[in-house]
């Protein structure tokens, strides 16, 4: 979030800017790294039973995943910068609720003004769900990076995180592969 | 319950992810460790991740089993210890540059070394520092790059039969060592601006430009 006057509208300038735009990609990784600085305890505090709250920054090699995966898609990077680092700050929440998913987006927007998406995704080959969410972005403003809040329920987290796993493989698997270098 | 607050970052050189973990039974940390890492980076930011959460031990084993993002990633012990490994990714040996060179252009071993002295050169004359952790020295033409003779002797990257150096298969991590190394993104650039100038000259076209002793960034020679 914290967007302020010199701020560049993240709706306007896009993925593919920050790859010749020394400055701006600068600024997305130094808004990542002021996030490091902020105390997360308060927002992991409102757990309870049958309600798990964590929070994390995202991390550089994601951040540089992301911005990848963002060009070689089919538009090639020609999309809003807030909408690709819109969860360098991430609040994941898993609870235990007999409540639909359905039914929490409409209260969330209902209540609050924040973009509220169903975040499932399917696997394409058989059709099955692989990932059940609903992801929130908070931070209205064009000058400010979004963070992300994940609502999972428990009984599907072993399910995404497996999804979650192979997604971020791509970034998190170098570990296992360079281990022999010199 | 107990809180924990893991700092993460990539340990390159220890070849794995590494994380410094606090755990507590109110959740109050204190900043002393955040703060002595980010204040050891002077040159560009240090390349940390924060994450907190609750589990119901003080174990690391009970993060790993509530998130296994957590898997395979080397717990250290102290922040001391864990700036000593942040500090080994502030500058990219060559292996990990002519990697990167050889992700956007084809060469042999001759001119894979003149691309990474001209490199060099042109991030020098930017900004007062070598390129690389192992620097260039260029003599009558042979160069000598420690990092990058250790890569291709343990195949991190390959010789073929007609010469042409080749990147391991699959590797992606050369380029995100190179951005969140200190400076990264300039040397990104620097880089890739390098090899876009000079990537339809011969080895012997980049030798006779290194030695026109023209004082200039050769790419602005080149109208780059």
């Amino acid at each position: 979030m914290q967007g302020n006057e010199e701020q560049p509208n993240l709706k306007r300038k896009q993925v593919r800017d920050v790859v010749v735009d020394i400055p701006l990609y600068e600024m997305v990784l130094g808004y990542r790294m002021f996030l490091t600085s902020l105390d997360q305890c308060p927002i992991v505090r409102f757990g309870m039973e049958g309600f798990d709250v964590r929070c994390r920054t995202k991390m550089p090699n994601s951040v540089q995943s992301k911005t990848e995966r963002y060009l070689n898609m089919e538009h090639r990077g020609h999309v809003s910068m807030n909408k690709c680092f819109n969860d360098l700050f991430g609040i994941r929440a898993i609870m235990d609720t007999e409540v639909t998913h359905a039914e929490i987006r409409d209260h969330i927007l209902g209540t609050h003004d924040v973009r509220c998406t169903d975040s499932s995704k399917m696997d394409p080959r058989s059709g099955e769900l692989i990932y059940i969410a609903t992801h929130v972005y908070i931070g209205k403003r064009n000058t400010d990076f979004p963070w992300e809040l994940q609502i999972w329920f428990s009984k599907d987290a072993a399910m995404n995180y497996a999804s979650h796993e192979r997604t971020k493989q791509g970034y998190t698997a170098w570990d296992v592969e360079n281990g022999d270098i010199p | 319950m107990t809180y924990h607050r893991i700092v993460m970052a990539d340990g390159w050189s220890v070849g794995k992810r590494i994380a410094l973990h606090h755990s507590s039974d109110d959740g109050d940390f204190p900043n002393d460790d955040v703060e002595l890492i980010r204040g050891c980076f002077m040159r560009g930011h240090p390349m940390i991740a924060v994450h907190t959460c609750r589990t119901d031990s003080a174990s690391w084993d009970s993060v790993v089993r509530m998130d296994p993002f957590f898997k395979d990633v080397m717990v250290i012990d102290t922040a001391e210890k864990f700036v000593e490994i942040l500090r080994r990714n502030e500058v990219p040996g060559s292996d990990v540059v002519a990697q990167y060179i050889l992700n956007l252009t084809e060469c042999d071993m001759r001119r894979l070394s003149l691309l990474l002295h001209i490199c060099d050169e042109e991030y020098i004359l930017d900004c007062g520092y070598s390129l690389f952790e192992d620097g260039v020295d260029i003599v009558d033409g042979s160069s000598k790059f420690k990092k990058l003779e250790n890569a291709l002797e343990t195949g991190y990257l390959t010789r073929e039969e007609d010469g042409r150096i080749r990147p391991k298969a699959g590797r992606q991590s050369a380029k995100a060592r190179i951005i969140t190394s200190s400076d990264g993104l300039n040397r990104r650039s620097i880089i890739q601006k390098v090899v876009e100038a000079c990537k339809e000259m011969t080895a012997s076209e980049l030798e006779k430009m290194i030695r026109s002793e023209n004082p200039e960034s050769m790419v602005s020679q080149m109208g780059h």
